[in-house]
């Protein structure tokens, strides 16, 4: 269960007297088990959307409620049903890989050899067997995101939430990426909400794509189809749309 | 390539130290026999006063009293400061409250310390420990305040995500992050007290290293005084070696940057 469903949301920010509105009226749902890209340009507000589903900031105005909660205000009732993906891997860099995928479980008190094996499974499923004992900096990029995903995995949340998860990474590791997180997406049947600027990926992984004007609010609503995705033409067409869009900051029929 | 080159660094330090120290003490020994003993006293004396520091039990028990002074002291620096600077960094508005009176007592210079603590307090160890306190909790308070403030932003909100205690933000994310700011503190602290602790044995005490300096000086025996100032230097180089050593086992995690 995770229904996402956000009304009029909007926050403004108050640094130093001059008042910036980073989101403005955004409504949108998210169905359980969907998974929904977010574009938009760089700095239209996506982050803090995403700080406001995750909780860590309070909404000026408007609501954004999963399954009916607030997930600021009913701050404790969400331990262990969300989990993030940031842009950045944010691992521990004084725990090792192993201990890194086990942080989430940890803090819900899982019993440690419970956390091991449970941890341990996640780090085989994104392919960093026999790298339970690497500290992040002898990882990789990739390999560090990889962790990362798997620690967001592990504590079997109910949403998902990625924030330019593979925007640090070069095309290659991140085409890799993407693939394996779409199969960890389906296989676990979990609600996820990716917010990216990156068009071709919004439209490879979301069921549907959200488009954010600037200041966030919705521009379009699309839902993209398994044709859509396959056929390259129908992708262009749909990606040249979403551009223009973002372009003219409004809806574009 | 990389494993020899760290290999052969400490090694090539080690020759030029040995070198370099090896030179002082070839023109000290030859400075020995132009100047006066009482200005220049020749190695072979000092090293006569080891042996008879040694046999008179001094050597070994007033080093052991001052070592343990230093250390008592920082560890109740360490908690008090510590404390301070934690409480500090986790309710901001405290900060406000409490770092005029810290950075005060920081201004305090430690001789004048030295002398307050001696009509504040009676028994030397009592004083002394008053001393070592004031002289290093602010030190403590201020760097654990700092690193408290540094954790990153970014591992914080990734770990709200996951909905810790306020205990468990504090144990699994502020602890392990400022331990380095912690082991830095110390080295710092551990010369400055060394220090300030032989100036309150030299003024207020009967035992420990300060007060057999101050005794061989009045007796005008240059090579006690060298004695036991070597011995001090090394007591210091001897715990400055011990924290590397805690440095190198707790931060095992950090990249290897030599």
């Amino acid at each position: 269960m995770a229904k996402i469903e956000c009304r009029n949301l909007s926050k403004v920010f108050n640094a130093g007297g001059d008042p910036f509105e980073a989101v403005s009226d955004l409504s949108f749902s998210v169905d359980t088990g969907e998974l929904v890209s977010v574009v938009g340009r760089t700095g239209c507000g996506k982050s803090s959307t995403l700080h406001m589903i995750l909780g860590l900031e309070r909404p000026t105005s408007g609501s954004i409620t999963i399954d009916d909660k607030e997930p600021y205000t009913d701050f404790g009732y969400f331990r262990g049903r969300l989990a993030a993906v940031f842009q950045t891997d944010r691992l521990l860099p004084w725990r090792k890989a192993l201990d890194n995928v086990a942080y989430g479980l940890e803090i819900l008190r899982v019993p440690e050899a419970d956390r091991r094996l449970r941890a341990q499974r996640w780090l085989e499923k994104v392919g960093l067997g026999g790298f339970e004992n690497a500290y992040p900096h002898q990882l990789s990029g990739g390999m560090r995101q990889r962790v990362g995903i798997a620690r967001a995995f592990c504590v079997d949340p109910d949403l998902v939430l990625c924030d330019e998860a593979f925007g640090h990474l070069d095309q290659v590791t991140a085409t890799q990426l993407r693939g394996d997180f779409l199969d960890l997406v389906r296989e676990s049947q979990k609600t996820s909400v990716f917010i990216t600027h990156d068009i071709d990926e919004a439209i490879e992984l979301g069921n549907r794509v959200l488009v954010l004007g600037k200041p966030a609010c919705l521009l379009m609503d699309l839902a993209i189809s398994e044709e859509v995705k396959r056929d390259p033409g129908a992708r262009e067409e749909m990606k040249t749309r979403i551009v223009n869009s973002i372009e003219a900051n409004q809806p574009i029929g | 390539m990389e494993s020899s080159q760290s290999a052969s660094a400490p090694h090539r330090f080690n020759l030029a130290a040995i070198l370099s120290v090896g030179l002082l003490l070839i023109f000290w020994q030859i400075a020995s026999f132009l100047l006066p003993e009482f200005i220049v006293p020749g190695l072979q004396l000092i090293g006569l006063e080891f042996v008879k520091m040694f046999e008179e039990g001094t050597l070994v028990s007033d080093s052991a009293l001052t070592l343990l002074r230093v250390m008592l002291g920082l560890i109740g620096g360490f908690i008090f400061g510590g404390a301070l600077g934690l409480l500090m960094g986790l309710a901001r508005r405290s900060e406000d409250y409490l770092m005029p009176l810290i950075n005060f007592v920081m201004g305090v210079p430690a001789l004048s310390w030295t002398l307050i603590v001696i009509l504040w307090f009676r028994g030397t160890e009592t004083r002394i420990f008053a001393l070592m306190l004031a002289v290093s909790f602010p030190v403590f308070a201020h760097s654990i305040l700092d690193a408290v403030k540094g954790v990153s932003r970014e591992l914080l909100e990734m770990t709200l995500a996951f909905r810790p205690t306020r205990a468990q933000v504090l144990r699994l994310l502020i602890l392990p992050s400022i331990v380095p700011s912690i082991l830095t503190a110390w080295k710092v602290s551990i010369g400055f007290a060394v220090r300030v602790v032989i100036v309150a044995e030299l003024v207020g005490a009967s035992t420990g290293v300060g007060y057999r300096m101050v005794q061989q000086q009045s007796l005008l025996n240059m090579s006690g005084v060298l004695a036991w100032t070597l011995i001090l230097v090394l007591l210091g180089l001897v715990l400055q070696g011990l924290i590397t050593k805690s440095e190198q086992s707790l931060l095992k995690w950090r990249p290897t940057t030599r």
